[in-house]
C-alpha cells in the first residue's frame, strides 16, 4: 500500500514531458500556463503586425523571469539550442516567516494569519498579505494607515512595515447625493456615528444597507483623516424609485414559480416604502403588502407598517387558505455592535383548513411582535458565516376576549452563533452552534382532541435541514397534531479553504426534545449525527448533509418516526 | 738693501706652525673635554640659526691606539632638532664608535658601530613651490658617483643599525605622508652589503621600499644598489624590481613593474618591462607594456612599445627643451568572442580585425611641471590616432590630440581634441550581436533596419563636474510599418577621480512609428517588470557603494506634435503622441506627454479622444496629473468625460448631451441605454461602476476599456478597493477583469436572454426563518 502510494506520489513527476509553450519556448521540467497577452509578449502573435510576429530570445527569456519570479518561481534557469529557450522553472520559494514591523501593537498579529507561511511567494500572496495588515488596521481605528510589504527572497520572510498614525474617531458624517432625503434615512442605515472609533467594517455596512435596499443604486464611504478625526463621505446615487419584476423560476422549496412585484422605495423624502408581491406555485399561492412609513415626526426612525398577505398553502398534510391584515410599528437601530430590528402590532386572520388537521374558517385576531439582532460582525461575513451572531425573539398570540375564540400564545427564541476557533484569517475551523426553543401556551386546548383549533402556525412540525437534520422534513409531527413545546440544539464544525473549489465539509450534531403538553418537554431524545459539504458557489452555497436520526429512549409516540440517513441538498440555505 | 734671514724665516715659520698646531691641538682638546660646549660653537655655523638643538646627555670618548690612529665613542641620547617654522622635529638617539686614521695618505674612517634610533615620531614640512633650480640628472648622477666612490674609499662600517619608525613629511601641494626607514648591516660577517628597508603611507596608498647597497660593486659599473619597490591604494597595487647601476659616464635604472587598478577578481592589470638611462645630454626611457581586462575585461594590449626623451640642461632639474614621447599600443579587442567574431564576419563579409593599432606621438615639456609660472605653460601635446575601421558592419575612425597645460593657478589643464565617428551601418548586424551576448534588442525594434551613427568633433572642454565629451548621435531605422529618425546630443560628464560617469542626453524624436504589442484589453496587461515588493537580495549589496556609477538624465522631444505614433488595431490612424520630457540626476521624471487626438475602436465601439495629457511634476509620489477630455457617441447620446486629478486616482467628470444624471451617463457609456432601462442586475453593476469611478479606484485605462467595451457586469468591493468586471466580446464569449474570483464569477451566473429578461441565480438572507435560493427568469422595469 505505502508502495502504491508513492508510486501515486512519484509519477506525476516522473511522467512530465517537455511542454512546448511556442515554437521558440519549450519547458523541460513543468508546465506553466500564461494569460493570452502574456504569451503573446513570450512567444510573439502570428496575428501580431510586422515587429510582433516573433520576439526575440533574450526578450522571451525577460518576460518569462518575470513571470516566473512573480508567480514564486524565482531561481529559473534558461538554456539556448537554436532558436529555442529550453526553460527550467525550478521550485517556487516559499514564505518561511511574516514578519511585523508596526508602529502600533497588538493589531497585527501574523500567528493569526493563514495561508502565508508555507505558501509560494508571488505578487498575489504580497497584495494578500497587504489587504489584510490594511484591513486589520482600519478595523481597529487606523484610517489611513501605510502598510509596506516586501519579501526577501534570500531568507523567505515576508516583511509587513506599517505607519497606522494614531487612531481616529467619527467626527462628521457627511451624505453627498442625497436627492432630496432627510438625513433621518442615512441614520437608519448607518453602523457607525459621530463619536465612534473608526471601523472600515462598520462604513462599508453602511454602504451594503444603503445599496441593498434598492433605493440607492450607489453607496460608497470614504473617509478622509484630519489628524486624531475622521471625517466621512457617504457618497450615494438614488436611483427611480418604482420597481416593477416579473419572473418565473424555481427554488429549494418549489417548482415552479412566479413573482410579479412591485416595489416604490420613496414614497416621500424618509424614503417610506411600500412593496406588493403576487407569488404563485403548486404549492403556494399568494399576494403579500408589506410598508414602511415614517410618519411620526418626532420619532423619524420608528415606522408604522401596514401589512396584508392573502394566500394558499398546500403541503402534504394539509391544505389551508388564510389572510392577514394588519399593521406594525417597528424601528430599526444599531447598539452594542449589533443591528437591531424590532416590529410589532395586531393583525387580523382568517384561516380555513381545507385538508388536514386544523381550524375551519376560523377568524381571530392575533398580535404578532419580533425582535431581531445581528452582530456587525455576522452581518458583515454573513455569505461566509464565518463568525458572529444573530438571534430573534418572536410572540404570536390571541386571545378570546379580542376576537378569537381561543387564548394561544407561541413564543420563539432562538440564537445562533460562528465562533471562528483561534481566530485565524481565514478561519480554519469555524464552529457554529445554534439554539432554537418554542411554546405554545395554548389554555385550555385539549392535548389532543381539540388540536385542530389550533392554526398551523401554532404548532411545531420539526425534522429537517433547519433543525433536526437526521430526520425528513417535517417528519416529527405528532402524528399531524405537531408539538406545543421544543427545544433544540445543533452543532456543525466546518472546515474552511483547505479543499480545493471553496468546499467545505463539515460535521453535524443536534438534539432536541418535543413536547405535547405546554411548557413540558417530553421523551424522547432526537438526536443527529453526520457530515455534510458546503459549497460557497459563485452563484450561492450549496449543501448537502447525510445525517442518521438516533431515537433515545423512544416511546409509543415514535414509532411512526424511522431511524435512517437522510439526505439533504439546498441551495442558499445556511447553518 | 736688507738682506734676509732664511733662518729667521724658517723660525718665523715653524713658529706660526707650532702656534696653529697648539690651537689645533688645543681646540681638538678642548672638543674632546668640551664637545658640548664645541657643538654650540659649531651648529650655526653646519645649521640653520633658527633650528634648535638640545640633549639629555652627552658622552665623548677618546683613546690613542697609535698617534696616527684613535678610537672614539659619542654617545647622544635623546638629540633633539627642532625648528619653529616650517615646522620641524626629530628626537633620537646617536651611538657611536670608530677609528679614524690621521696622516694616512688614504684616510680612512672605521666605524665599528653607528646606531641612530629614532625615539618619537618625527616632523618634516617642507614649504614652497617646487623647485627647478640645480643640478641637471646628469651632473645629480655624478656628484652621486663622485660620492659613492668617495665613501667606498675612505669609510669602512662594521655595523650599521639606524631606526626611523615614523617621520611625518607634509610638502606645499601634497597630503601629509609617514615615512620609516631601517637600515642594517649586522656585522662583519658581510662587511659589504646594507640592508635598507623602508616604507610611506599616505591616506589613499602606502608603500613599501627593500633594497640591498654594494658600494664596491659602483666602481666596477654594475649594479650597486639592487631592490624592490611596491606601493598599493584602495582597488590598485604596483611593484617592480630594480637595479642601479653607474657605468662610465650614465646611470642605468632597471625596472619590472607589474600593477592592477579596480576592484573584483580580474581588475585591469598590467606589466611594464623597461630601462632608463640617465645619459650626459637626455634621459632615456624606453619599455614594453602588457595590460589586460581593459576596461571591465572587454580589451587588452599586449606588446605596447613606448620611449621617452628628455633632454638635460646644465644647471636646472629639467630642462625647458621638449621631450618626446611615443607609445604604440596593439589593443586586442577581447570582448569579440571567437564564436561572436564568426558570426560577424559572416554577416559583414569581412575579416573582422583582432587588433586595433593605436599610437600616441608627441612632445612633453617636463620642467613645465615644476615651474612656478606667471601664465599658462604647455606640459604635454600629443596625438593620439586608432587603426581605422571600416567594413559594412562597423565604420569606426577615432584619432585626437590631448594638451596638459600648467595654469597660473598652479593647476594642470587637459584639453583632450577628438574627431572620432562611430557608425553601425548595418543595425540588424548590432541587432545579432546583442542578441548573442545576451542583450535585448525587443520588439518591434528587432526587425528595424538602418543605421546608427555617432561623432564627436570637438575640444573636450573641462567644466566643474569635469571633463565633458560632447557626442552627436542619430538613428535612421526602418522596417515596413515603423520608422526611427531621431537625433540625440549626448554630453557624457567625468568626474576627476572617474568614480562615475553622467550621461545627458537629449533627444529630438523626428519620427518615432512603433507598434504596439496585439495584447487584448480585456485580458488583463501583463506585468512588464518585475514585483518591486520581491527582493532578490538585500537592498544596497548590489555592489560595492563606492563603485563605479553611471547615471543618465535625458531630455525627450519631439519635432513636430504627434512625432511619436504608436501602432495598433485599436486605434485610428495611429496614436499620435507628442513629448516634452526631461529626467533629472535626482531620478524625477518631469515635463509632459500629450496625446493628439484620435480614435480607438474596439468591439465595436468608438471613443474619441480629443486631448489627453499627463503632466509629470510630482516628485514625491510620481503619481502624475492628468487632464484629458473624451468623447463617445452612443445611439441617442453624446457622453463627453472629463478627466483629472492623477494618473492612479483620476477624477473623472460625465457629463452628455441631451444632459442625463451621472447614473444615466454611466448607464448610457456602459449599456447604451439610461438606467430605467435597465434590469436590476445592470443597475448594480452601474452603482458598482460609479462608485468605482467615485472613489477613483478606475484608472484610465479601465475605464477605456470599460468605456469601449460591451459591459455585462461590474462589481466594487470598497473595502479592498478591487473591481471585478465580465465584459462581452462577441457573441457568446465573455472574460473577466479584476482579481476577486468570487466575485466575477458570481457575476457570470447572471445570464441575459433577452434586452430586458435576465436569468438570476440567486440567494439573500433575510430576516424570516428560512432562506431560500432561486433560480428566476425575470423582466423588470424602474421608473
Amino acid at each position: 500500500m505505502v508502495n502504491f502510494l508513492a508510486l501515486l506520489l512519484v509519477l506525476p513527476s516522473a511522467a512530465f514531458a517537455e511542454f512546448r509553450l511556442c515554437d521558440n519556448v519549450l519547458f523541460k521540467d513543468q508546465k506553466m500556463k500564461l494569460t493570452a497577452n502574456e504569451k503573446i509578449l513570450v512567444c510573439g502573435s502570428s496575428k501580431g503586425s510586422e515587429g510582433w510576429k516573433d520576439v526575440p530570445l533574450s526578450q522571451t527569456e525577460y518576460h518569462l523571469k518575470v513571470f516566473l519570479q512573480n508567480d514564486g518561481y524565482h531561481q529559473p534557469t534558461f538554456e539556448r539550442h537554436g532558436n529555442q529557450v529550453w526553460v527550467w522553472m525550478g521550485k517556487r520559494t516559499k514564505v518561511d516567516h511574516l514578519l511585523i514591523r508596526s508602529d502600533v501593537s497588538g493589531v497585527l498579529d501574523p500567528n493569526r494569519t493563514r495561508k502565508i507561511e508555507g505558501y509560494r511567494i508571488t505578487s498575489d500572496l504580497l497584495d494578500d498579505v497587504t489587504k489584510w495588515a490594511d484591513f486589520e488596521l482600519k478595523s481597529n481605528g487606523y484610517a489611513c494607515p501605510k502598510v509596506d510589504v516586501k519579501a526577501q527572497a534570500w531568507d523567505r520572510n515576508v516583511l509587513v512595515t506599517t505607519n497606522a498614525g494614531t487612531k481616529g474617531r467619527i467626527r462628521k458624517i457627511e451624505w453627498e447625493g442625497r436627492d432630496g432625503l432627510k438625513y433621518s434615512v442615512l441614520e437608519r442605515y448607518s453602523a457607525i456615528e459621530p463619536g465612534d472609533l473608526y471601523d472600515i467594517r462598520k462604513t462599508q455596512l453602511t454602504s451594503n444597507r444603503l445599496f441593498a435596499d434598492g433605493l440607492f443604486e450607489m453607496a460608497l464611504t470614504q473617509p478622509t483623516c484630519q489628524g486624531e478625526d475622521v471625517d466621512l463621505v457617504v457618497k450615494t446615487s438614488v436611483g427611480k424609485p418604482r420597481l416593477l419584476r416579473f419572473g418565473f423560476g424555481g427554488s429549494t422549496e418549489e417548482l415552479p414559480f412566479m413573482d410579479v412585484s412591485y416595489k416604490n422605495a420613496r414614497l416621500d423624502d424618509k424614503a417610506s416604502s411600500m412593496s406588493v408581491l403576487l407569488h404563485s406555485s403548486p404549492k403556494l399561492q399568494s399576494l403579500t403588502g408589506g410598508s414602511e412609513l415614517y410618519v411620526f415626526p418626532i420619532l423619524p426612525s420608528v415606522f408604522w407598517g401596514p401589512r396584508f398577505k392573502i394566500a394558499r398553502k398546500s403541503e402534504h398534510a394539509f391544505e389551508e387558505f388564510s389572510s392577514k391584515v394588519g399593521a406594525d410599528a417597528g424601528r430599526y437601530w444599531d447598539q452594542f455592535n449589533s443591528r437591531w430590528h424590532v416590529r410589532g402590532g395586531p393583525t387580523v386572520n382568517y384561516v380555513d383548513t381545507v385538508r388536514g388537521i386544523g381550524p375551519q374558517q376560523s377568524k381571530y385576531l392575533s398580535w404578532e411582535a419580533a425582535l431581531t439582532g445581528a452582530s456587525h460582525l455576522y452581518e458583515l461575513s454573513v455569505r461566509d458565516q464565518y463568525e458572529g451572531w444573530s438571534g430573534r425573539l418572536e410572540y404570536h398570540g390571541q386571545r378570546n376576549e379580542l376576537g378569537s375564540k381561543l387564548n394561544v400564545d407561541r413564543y420563539d427564541a432562538s440564537l445562533k452563533y460562528l465562533w471562528n476557533i483561534n481566530n485565524y484569517y481565514p478561519p480554519l475551523f469555524v464552529l457554529a452552534g445554534r439554539v432554537s426553543a418554542v411554546a405554545v401556551n395554548a389554555n385550555p386546548v385539549d392535548l389532543t382532541s381539540n388540536r385542530e383549533k389550533l392554526p398551523l402556525e401554532y404548532r411545531i412540525f420539526w425534522g429537517g435541514d433547519q433543525n433536526l437534520r437526521g430526520f425528513g422534513r417535517q417528519n416529527l409531527n405528532n402524528k399531524g397534531l405537531g408539538y406545543l413545546t421544543g427545544l433544540y440544539g445543533g452543532f456543525e464544525l466546518r472546515l474552511i479553504e483547505e479543499l480545493p473549489y471553496r468546499l467545505q465539509p463539515f460535521l453535524l450534531w443536534d438534539v432536541a426534545r418535543l413536547g405535547n403538553r405546554r411548557w413540558t418537554l417530553d421523551e424522547p431524545v432526537f438526536t443527529s449525527w453526520g457530515y455534510g459539504m458546503r459549497w460557497a458557489s459563485p452563484f450561492g452555497t450549496l449543501r448537502g448533509s447525510a445525517a442518521k436520526g438516533e431515537i433515545e429512549n423512544g416511546n409509543v409516540s415514535t414509532v411512526a418516526y424511522t431511524r435512517e440517513w437522510v439526505y439533504f441538498f439546498s441551495f442558499g440555505q445556511e447553518f | 738693501m736688507r738682506k734676509i734671514s732664511w733662518l729667521r724665516v724658517f723660525g718665523f715659520l715653524a713658529g706660526v706652525f707650532a702656534l696653529l698646531l697648539a690651537i689645533v691641538i688645543g681646540a681638538v682638546a678642548w672638543t674632546f673635554y668640551h664637545p658640548e660646549r664645541a657643538w654650540r660653537f659649531v651648529q650655526p655655523l653646519v645649521m640653520p640659526k633658527d633650528v634648535q638643538t638640545s640633549w639629555a646627555s652627552w658622552q665623548f670618548k677618546a683613546q690613542k691606539i697609535s698617534m696616527k690612529r684613535w678610537h672614539f665613542e659619542w654617545n647622544v641620547i635623546d638629540f633633539k632638532v627642532h625648528r619653529a617654522s616650517p615646522n620641524i622635529f626629530l628626537q633620537f638617539d646617536v651611538k657611536f664608535a670608530g677609528n679614524v686614521n690621521f696622516f694616512d695618505p688614504r684616510t680612512e674612517v672605521q666605524f665599528e658601530n653607528l646606531e641612530v634610533i629614532s625615539k618619537s615620531p618625527g616632523v618634516l614640512e617642507m614649504m614652497g613651490p617646487p623647485n627647478n633650480t640645480g643640478k641637471n640628472p646628469f651632473e645629480q648622477v655624478e656628484s652621486l658617483r663622485s660620492q659613492v666612490y668617495w665613501l667606498d674609499r675612505t669609510v669602512r662600517v662594521d655595523k650599521i643599525k639606524i631606526s626611523v619608525p615614523q617621520i611625518s613629511v607634509t610638502t606645499a601641494t601634497h597630503p601629509t605622508v609617514k615615512l620609516n626607514l631601517d637600515v642594517n648591516k649586522p656585522g662583519k660577517t658581510d662587511p659589504l652589503a646594507v640592508d635598507f628597508k623602508g616604507g610611506a603611507k599616505a591616506t589613499l596608498w602606502e608603500s613599501t621600499f627593500n633594497a640591498i647597497l654594494r658600494l664596491d660593486q659602483a666602481a666596477a659599473g654594475i649594479a650597486f644598489l639592487k631592490g624592490d619597490v611596491a606601493a598599493k591604494g584602495k582597488d590598485w597595487q604596483v611593484s617592480t624590481p630594480f637595479d642601479l647601476a653607474l657605468p662610465e659616464k650614465q646611470m642605468v635604472l632597471g625596472y619590472k613593474v607589474k600593477g592592477s587598478a579596480g576592484a573584483g577578481a580580474n581588475p585591469p592589470s598590467g606589466t611594464a618591462d623597461g630601462e632608463a638611462s640617465v645619459q650626459s645630454n637626455q634621459i632615456v626611457i624606453r619599455g614594453k607594456s602588457d595590460f589586460v581586462n581593459l576596461p571591465g575585461g572587454m580589451s587588452s594590449v599586449k606588446g605596447a612599445e613606448w620611449a621617452l626623451e628628455l633632454p638635460l640642461w646644465p644647471g636646472v632639474v629639467l630642462s625647458h627643451l621638449a621631450s618626446h614621447a611615443n607609445i604604440t599600443a596593439p589593443i586586442s579587442l577581447t570582448f569579440i568572442s571567437p564564436e561572436v567574431r564568426a558570426q560577424l564576419e559572416k554577416n559583414c563579409k569581412c575579416k573582422w580585425p583582432q587588433v586595433l593599432k593605436a599610437t600616441l606621438d608627441g612632445k612633453v615639456w617636463a620642467s613645465h611641471l615644476l615651474d612656478g609660472v606667471a601664465e599658462d605653460r604647455p606640459v604635454a601635446n600629443l596625438n593620439f590616432k586608432f587603426e581605422p575601421v571600416n567594413n559594412s558592419l562597423l565604420v569606426l575612425n577615432l584619432a585626437g590630440e590631448l594638451r596638459v597645460t600648467h595654469a597660473k593657478d598652479q593647476s594642470f589643464k587637459v584639453s583632450p581634441t577628438v574627431d572620432a565617428t562611430i557608425k553601425f551601418p548595418n543595425f540588424q548586424a548590432v541587432k545579432g550581436w546583442l542578441e548573442s551576448n545576451r542583450i535585448m534588442v525587443p520588439s518591434p525594434f528587432d526587425i528595424l533596419q538602418g543605421s546608427i551613427e555617432a561623432t564627436i568633433k570637438t575640444t573636450l572642454w573641462q567644466s566643474d563636474k569635469g571633463l565633458v565629451i560632447p557626442i552627436d548621435a542619430k538613428a535612421n531605422l526602418a522596417s515596413t510599418e515603423q520608422k526611427v529618425v531621431l537625433d540625440s546630443k549626448i554630453n557624457l560628464y567625468i568626474p576627476e577621480n572617474f568614480k562615475s560617469v553622467d550621461i545627458m542626453l537629449d533627444f529630438t524624436v523626428h519620427d518615432f512609428i512603433v507598434e504596439l504589442p496585439p495584447l487584448d484589453p480585456v485580458q488583463g496587461f501583463p506585468q512588464l517588470t518585475k514585483d518591486s515588493r520581491l527582493l532578490m537580495q538585500p537592498e544596497g549589496s548590489v555592489g560595492p557603494p563606492d563603485a563605479f556609477k553611471f547615471r543618465v538624465m535625458y531630455g525627450i522631444r519631439t519635432a513636430k506634435p504627434g512625432a511619436v505614433r504608436l501602432l495598433s488595431k485599436l486605434a485610428k490612424p495611429a496614436i499620435p503622441v507628442s513629448l516634452d520630457l526631461d529626467r533629472t540626476a535626482r531620478g524625477d521624471t518631469l515635463g509632459s506627454v500629450r496625446i493628439e487626438p484620435f480614435e480607438l475602436n474596439y468591439l465595436h465601439r468608438t471613443m474619441h479622444i480629443d486631448q489627453l495629457r499627463v503632466i509629470m511634476d510630482d516628485r514625491e509620489t510620481a503619481d502624475f496629473a492628468v487632464d484629458g477630455r473624451l468623447r463617445m457617441e452612443q445611439s441617442q447620446y453624446k457622453v463627453s468625460i472629463v478627466v483629472s486629478g492623477s494618473l492612479r486616482s483620476p477624477l473623472i467628470k460625465l457629463s452628455s448631451e441631451p444632459e442625463l444624471s451621472r447614473s444615466d451617463i454611466v448607464s448610457v457609456l456602459l449599456y447604451d441605454r439610461t438606467s430605467d432601462q435597465l434590469v436590476s442586475a445592470d443597475r448594480e453593476t452601474v452603482g458598482s461602476f460609479e462608485a468605482a469611478i467615485s472613489d477613483r479606484a478606475i484608472g484610465l485605462l479601465g475605464l477605456w476599456v470599460f468605456a469601449s467595451t460591451p459591459i455585462r457586469s461590474f462589481s466594487y468591493n470598497a473595502l479592498t478597493k478591487v473591481y471585478t468586471a465580465t465584459v462581452q466580446l462577441a457573441e457568446g464569449t465573455t472574460a473577466s477583469i479584476g482579481t476577486d474570483w468570487e466575485e466575477a464569477a458570481q457575476l457570470e451566473v447572471r445570464k441575459r436572454v433577452t434586452r430586458r429578461w435576465v436569468l438570476t441565480a440567486s440567494w439573500a438572507p433575510s430576516d424570516s426563518k428560512e432562506q431560500l435560493g432561486k433560480l428566476v427568469l425575470q423582466w423588470e422595469k424602474r421608473f
